[in-house]
């Protein structure tokens, strides 16, 4: 999956999770965006499952705190 | 829904109704028509959001969108004084691992008695979705609790874990969750909630599908390859034997198609391979018409609203141009992959929960009967001789207290004859059962041609020694033979002589649909009602009205039992 596809994903999430368009060019952190709660936060990988086919492991799941995670854990 | 929306909600279809869901594909689908809002409590001791945030694409398909508000997980199951359209109970059953089976059901029904007895929404309780002979029990206790209690519909769970087997349950991420449940089976239970449950509490009823031919009902053109060149693809046998099951259950199948009649007629007779039989068809508008054009006469014909009715049809133009004419017609686009349109009907809000009631498996023919009693108002010399010659048996109950969901069903649904527009569910309806002062009357009628099950109800109550009928409907399938004054007198009759009253005050409204219901009272009253609400008086015991019931043309009793 190239940087292009897996940022269409992760901005298709995002706006479907939020119910609005997220800006994820900028950094963006679970600490600074106080909607992306617990729960919110395993819908998020719940959808990017679904994208992607993949299945994530419970620990990268809880160590992931920003979107830069979830690129590298979709490079990975 | 309007024409866009409508059309817009097509492409929906293969995301709704695929066999195994995909929240990526689900998270895309957002409304942008206006919805009505249904306020939604839920009572949970697990969590639930994974459900909740996959609800609104099927919500939304059916024009709704809910307004949730979700308690604290609290296992002992206790409800702030509040009220919502409707509230769900979403319980994990195996966190009362120290209680005996009895025990968890006898306080969990008393807990749900609690919550019934407070708040007039509607309320949906999860199953337990094990499989285990614990759940099992519990499973079947509350589905009696929900026959007997107004008001009450169960969601699933137990069918759904069952169909999705080991993906059902995700005990890793339990700790993230908060619940024992897969997302498969979160997003199924959003599917079982937003497509079959609430619609079919909120929705407004579909009565009949209205169906294509050429490319939907077989492939190929009947016009082109003829009767026997038609290929009936597995899809389409799929179909067709899925409307022949929904018409079972009381759904009205009409073919709505550009063809020739002469070759649809020989195509039925030929196809012995179909599992459509001609039998199983309600009405027939074949012509080079429109398909707008085509449901309004079928809707006239079989007396009852476009607005009931479901298209289902392979032309994206034909669809667009139904749904400018007749926007609040429903729609199914019958895809190219067409074992995806016979899904579409397992899911299609309104038909997905559908259970055959009693009345639903006789709606077909019993409608079919009535054009014979057309032919034969016809040919009568005076209504009496026509009918006796059918053979009118009417058959009343007071009070039948089986009956409950159908007495709501018919305030709920009937639109021409409903008098008072009061529209009671199941829980004004249990009122008027239980109240002393009150008395709820089902009418039933058979002639010698069909037997139209329930086709009345009448409402009354005793209130300063006056008999107020709040409310009076007759099905649309019963108008028309004549028969309303008998049915009505005697019902009232019955109230009367039990409530020992001497004057019957009719309440009515005024609605967009109900004047045949106006016109009745006023010429069984002999007033002008004018076009405004009201109420009407009258004396009961005078000769005119006592008249009614005296060797009338058709067999009255009392259903005592």
């Amino acid at each position: 999956m190239t940087t292009d596809e897996s940022d269409q994903i992760l901005k298709d999430v995002f706006a479907g999770v939020f119910g609005r368009p997220i800006d994820i060019s900028a950094p963006l952190t679970r600490e600074a965006f106080g909607e992306w709660d617990s729960l919110k936060h395993m819908e998020i990988m719940f959808a990017l499952e679904a994208a992607t086919g993949r299945e994530f492991l419970e620990d990268q799941i809880a160590e992931i705190k920003s979107v830069d995670d979830i690129r590298a854990m979709l490079r990975s | 829904m309007g024409v866009m929306s409508s059309i817009e909600s097509l492409g929906w279809q293969h995301t709704l109704f695929m066999k195994r869901l995909n929240r990526f594909e689900l998270l895309k689908l957002r409304p942008d028509w206006p919805c009505a809002k249904i306020s939604l409590r839920v009572y949970r001791n697990h969590g639930v959001e994974q459900v909740l945030s996959a609800l609104p694409p099927f919500l939304g398909f059916g024009g709704f969108i809910a307004e949730v508000w979700t308690g604290d997980y609290d296992d002992s199951l206790t409800f702030p004084p509040a009220s919502a359209d409707a509230s769900l109970v979403w319980i994990d059953f195996s966190r009362y691992a120290t209680l005996a089976t009895g025990e968890l059901i006898d306080w969990f029904l008393a807990r749900l008695d609690a919550l019934r007895a407070t708040d007039n929404g509607a309320l949906i309780v999860a199953n337990d979705p094990d499989d285990t002979p614990r759940a099992a029990a519990i499973n079947q206790a509350l589905s009696d609790w929900a026959k007997r209690t107004p008001r009450v519909a169960l969601l699933g769970l137990a069918k759904i874990t069952s169909g999705l087997g080991a993906a059902a349950f995700d005990a890793r991420r339990q700790k993230l969750t908060a619940t024992r449940l897969s997302d498969a089976a979160c997003l199924e239970a959003a599917r079982e909630l937003g497509l079959s449950v609430l619609p079919e509490m909120f929705a407004p009823p579909l009565k009949a599908l209205a169906v294509d031919l050429d490319n939907t009902l077989y492939s190929g053109v009947l016009g082109e390859d003829g009767a026997a060149g038609v290929v009936l693809t597995p899809g389409h046998k799929l179909l067709q034997e899925k409307l022949v099951e929904l018409q079972s259950r009381g759904l009205l199948i009409v073919i709505v198609s550009r063809n020739e009649l002469a070759d649809v007629q020989a195509l039925f007779a030929e196809r012995t391979d179909f599992p459509l039989r001609p039998e199983t068809v309600s009405d027939w508008r074949v012509s080079w018409n429109g398909k707008a054009a085509g449901i309004r006469e079928a809707a006239a014909a079989l007396r009852i609203s476009e607005d009931a009715f479901l298209l289902i049809d392979d032309n994206l133009g034909e669809l667009t141009s139904v749904a400018a004419e007749l926007p609040r017609v429903r729609l199914v686009y019958a895809a190219a992959a067409d074992e995806e349109t016979a899904a579409a009907l397992d899911y299609f809000p309104g038909l997905s929960g559908r259970s055959a009631s009693r009345t639903d498996a006789l709606r077909a023919s019993d409608l079919q009967a009535n054009r014979k009693r057309e032919a034969l108002a016809v040919t009568a010399t005076d209504p009496a001789s026509y009918l006796k010659s059918l053979g009118v048996e009417i058959v009343l109950a007071m009070n039948p207290a089986e009956d409950r969901g159908r007495l709501a069903e018919m305030c709920i649904k009937t639109n021409q004859f409903n008098l008072a527009l009061a529209r009671l569910d199941e829980l004004m309806v249990d009122r008027y059962l239980v109240d002393p002062e009150r008395r709820a009357v089902m009418v039933f009628m058979k002639d010698r041609l069909a037997d139209s099950g329930s086709v009345a109800a009448l409402f009354a109550r005793r209130e300063a020694g006056v008999l107020h009928i709040d409310e009076l409907c007759i099905s649309c399938r019963a108008m028309g033979r004549h028969l309303e004054d008998i049915m009505i007198a005697a019902a009232i009759e019955g109230a009367v002589a039990e409530l020992a009253v001497e004057t019957v005050r009719f309440t009515h409204a005024v609605g967009p649909r109900n004047q045949p219901a106006r016109a009745w009272l006023a010429s069984f009253a002999a007033v002008d009602l004018g076009d405004q609400p009201g109420h009407v008086d009258l004396a009961w015991r005078q000769p005119r009205l006592s008249s009614m019931l005296v060797d009338p043309p058709v067999s009255i009793k009392w259903n005592k039992s």
